[in-house]
């Protein structure tokens, strides 16, 4: 996970000062350097277009309608600065907010929970997989996605490892990372991942970013 | 002749002053001057007498003097009979209406010509100098047919500046030519001679044939407008005319045509007396188009049979447009307690300050202003006719106004439970804001702080499971707060509509929920929010009462409706009063002017459907 290339400079935006300055706290103890701090949509582009982060951390909320703002700033910073990775935090266990973020971009950002401020490390790999390129899906949203009641469900075809694995595809992680995580061979990922696609009737795609959409399309239905 | 002229005379004058001063005037000088009816009805026969005199003689003194294959001197007599006839007509019915008079001046004034066959000085000089005065009593009755008003201060101008104009331009003609010497062998001599100009006097012919072209224009162009806006009785009177107006149209053309192309004289003998027949259109349309215009005796004897055997709530209005004539009248009440008029239905009515439409007020019993007849300005020609209707139905719009108030009163009910159930609604956001903005973010904030704690390798095992002991009951707390939140407002129905915000709930729903549709357009805030608690709760019931196996969703927008559909297939038997809350939402739903409907029979599932118009603008 930790190639050459590892991000150490950050722009966060977020309106809520007491909320952010922990946030910067925590991630410049964890070893970021924290670029620049923004209140609304309107400097953090200027921060990041002054401070070059690596990686920019939005609150989906801002000022001044509170609403999307930060959704459609991410979609503003990906179209500028394709190499910028782009975090959305947000209060909201929605799946809709996360597939508006990812099914808008190409890749490299991530919907994240406000609440993994309780586990840096978690926040720390999303910032590098963002910074990578990845698609991040928070963890809490596919669960819920996974926990859903169904008359007939088809997931239910599904062994327990394959749901566990399904659940780290649905949350954008690559063959590579499900291999780590699991510690298992990238010949048991690959099988794992051919015998989910076949049994939800989805088409394997060679792009874990399309590969994210098609699960996470499969799993709101 | 001198009787005659008198006459004439003293019609224009009186007819000058009903049609320029408005009908105040006409009422004061109708009743201090003589008892109408019989002043009326002998004026009615001196008009009619007079016109058949002037005709008969017109004809016996001109035929020997002209080509008997000549018809042009029997059409001419013809239209003037035509102009008096149709005035009669019009004074028979209409007495206190100047139309009738401007026709009997226009018919009289017709055979001013007259004069010229006499060899008087003074008759054949006046003659002249009175030729073509009809124009100026016609174009006032093309301006004000047919309630006998001018409209504006351009048509009073314009009326009275061709009553000053024509005379004077005449006489200013007439002061430069010698009959001599303007052709007229063996005519008695000009007594209005100042100086023998032919020149002059034709230069003045010239201006003369301008500016009657000109008003000739101005004259026509506001009837087609005012023909071209009118509605109800007021069309029905206008569109004769209207026909009317094409023949001369016709033979205008005729005159403007022939000298360009050239025409043969037999062609011309056979043409020039039908051009001439062509002007009787004009009194015809008159006549035709104020007798269409007429109020029906009859159909107000048809309001008193109706008023008396009891009118039925909401046909009053109706039952006063048939007697008046006009389909489109209103009745608007007042309603003195909140100072504003309403309709039938209790909405607020502005009445109309301007245009075609007219307000009759009428007081109740008590003198105190009751209601107000909106109605076309064609109706109030005939004043006292809308009186008898107004006193006949007084009782009527008096009972009629106590149903208006009430449902006003039902209105304004209904504008303050919106207001109600809104003001609740925003209340929730702004708490669910509250609490996302508030404790949310402390908590966060703590959160972000007792992690960094934790990273800081605290010395001692006891300080590091305390530490992860708290962190844990935060992340509950915080998952907790959330839930709370989302339950007290979905942040997901404001910012993305009904559609993802259902989606949502039913995800999470602890029964299988299938959506079978649900619209992505947005609605007012109200709509969506009553859609959206109308679904949570039923939901909710199915989930709590029913033991249901599934769920299933629809959200449709029809039309001008949202209509929301929540069908289980559990025990069934719910019902709005049974504390299930299905009360509560349908206080919502019918705030908004929609209807709820729960079908729920014991052993076959409930089904709650709700309809609501979402054209409703109260909240957003």
């Amino acid at each position: 996970m930790n190639q050459a290339k590892a991000p150490r400079r950050l722009v966060v935006a977020d309106d809520s000062v007491l909320f952010r300055r922990g946030l910067c706290l925590l991630l410049e103890e964890a070893g970021f350097e924290i670029a620049g701090e923004a209140d609304d949509p309107h400097e953090l582009m200027t921060r990041v277009g002054a401070d070059q982060p690596d990686v920019a951390i939005v609150d989906i909320k801002m000022p001044p309608t509170f609403t999307d703002e930060g959704l459609r700033a991410a979609e503003e910073l990906r179209d500028l600065y394709p190499n910028l990775g782009v975090l959305v935090l947000s209060q909201y266990l929605e799946v809709h907010y996360a597939m508006r973020l990812i099914e808008n971009q190409l890749s490299g950002v991530g919907y994240l929970l406000k609440d993994r401020v309780s586990a840096v490390g978690e926040f720390v790999d999303a910032i590098h997989r963002v910074a990578q390129g990845e698609s991040v899906v928070d963890s809490g949203v596919v669960a819920e996605l996974l926990a859903r009641k169904r008359a007939v469900n088809p997931l239910d075809r599904l062994t327990s490892r394959e749901r566990e694995v399904l659940s780290l595809m649905a949350e954008g992680r690559s063959n590579r990372a499900i291999r780590e995580r699991l510690y298992v061979s990238s010949r048991t990922v690959e099988t794992h991942v051919r015998n989910i696609m076949m049994k939800l009737g989805l088409t394997e795609t060679p792009d874990d970013h399309r590969r994210v959409m098609a699960v996470l399309a499969f799993l709101r239905s | 002749m001198a009787g005659f002229e008198v006459l004439t005379v003293s019609c224009t004058a009186r007819i000058d002053l009903m049609g320029v001063h408005g009908s105040e005037s006409i009422r004061a000088e109708v009743l201090i001057d003589e008892p109408p009816e019989v002043g009326v009805k002998w004026a009615t026969v001196g008009v009619g007498l007079t016109g058949l005199g002037l005709g008969v003689l017109e004809l016996t003194i001109g035929i020997p003097r002209v080509d008997p294959a000549d018809h042009v001197l029997l059409i001419h007599v013809l239209v003037g009979w035509a102009f008096v006839g149709s005035s009669l007509l019009a004074l028979a019915r209409h007495p206190d209406n100047s139309v009738g008079w401007l026709l009997a001046a226009v018919g009289l004034l017709w055979f001013v010509p007259l004069l010229t066959f006499f060899d008087s000085s003074l008759a054949f000089s006046l003659g002249f100098v009175a030729e073509g005065l009809f124009w100026a009593p016609l174009a006032q009755l093309f301006m004000s047919f047919p309630s006998g008003r001018l409209a504006n201060r351009f048509d009073r101008g314009t009326v009275v500046s061709l009553y000053i104009l024509l005379p004077l331009m005449n006489l200013l003609t007439v002061a430069f030519m010698d009959f001599e010497t303007a052709g007229c062998r063996g005519c008695p001599a000009n007594m209005f001679l100042v100086s023998d100009d032919l020149a002059l006097a034709r230069s003045m012919m010239t201006v003369d044939s301008l500016i009657g072209a000109s008003f000739a224009v101005i004259v026509v162009f506001r009837f087609v407008q005012r023909w071209r806006k009118s509605s109800g009785p007021s069309r029905r009177a206008l569109q004769p005319v209207m026909w009317g107006i094409v023949p001369g149209f016709l033979a205008a053309v005729y005159f403007v045509i022939t000298p360009v192309i050239g025409i043969s004289p037999e062609l011309e003998g056979a043409a020039l007396p039908l051009v001439n027949l062509a002007l009787i259109g004009l009194p015809v349309g008159f006549g035709v188009g104020l007798f269409r215009s007429r109020l029906d005796r009859s159909l107000v004897g048809d309001l008193l049979v109706e008023l008396k055997e009891g009118m039925r709530h909401g046909r009053l209005q109706q039952a006063l447009a048939r007697a008046l004539g006009d389909p489109m009248l209103e009745v608007a009440f007042w309603l003195p307690a909140s100072g504003k008029y309403v309709d039938e239905e209790g909405h607020e009515m502005t009445m109309p300050e301007t245009g075609p439409r007219r307000a009759t007020r009428i007081s109740d019993s008590q003198r105190q202003p009751l209601a107000v007849l909106v109605h076309d300005s064609a109706v109030s020609q005939d004043e006292q006719r809308v009186e008898a209707v107004a006193s006949a139905a007084r009782l009527a719009l008096e009972n009629e106004r106590l149903h208006a108030e009430l449902r006003a009163q039902l209105e304004e009910v209904r504008a303050s439970r919106i207001r109600v159930v809104n003001a609740g609604d925003e209340a929730r956001r702004r708490l669910e804001r509250d609490l996302h903005d508030g404790a949310q973010q402390r908590l966060l904030a703590i959160s972000a702080a007792i992690e960094r704690a934790r990273a800081m390798n605290v010395s001692g095992e006891p300080a590091a499971e305390l530490l992860s002991e708290i962190s844990g009951e935060l992340r509950e707390a915080l998952v907790e707060l959330r839930d709370l939140a989302r339950g007290i407002h979905p942040s997901l129905l404001t910012d993305e509509g009904i559609g993802p915000a259902v989606e949502s709930l039913a995800r999470r729903a602890q029964v299988p929920t299938r959506i079978v549709e649900a619209t992505a357009e947005r609605f007012s805030t109200s709509v969506e929010t009553a859609a959206y608690f109308v679904v949570a709760e039923a939901l909710a019931n199915a989930v709590r009462h029913s033991g249901a196996s599934e769920v299933t969703i629809g959200i449709r927008h029809e039309h001008d409706v949202l209509r929301v559909f929540v069908g289980d297939d559990g025990s069934g038997g719910a019902t709005p009063g049974d504390g299930s809350g299905l009360r509560g939402m349908e206080d919502r739903v019918l705030s908004l002017g929609g209807s709820l409907r729960v079908d729920s029979q014991p052993g076959s599932g409930t089904v709650v459907t709700a309809t609501i118009p979402i054209s409703v603008e109260a909240g957003r």
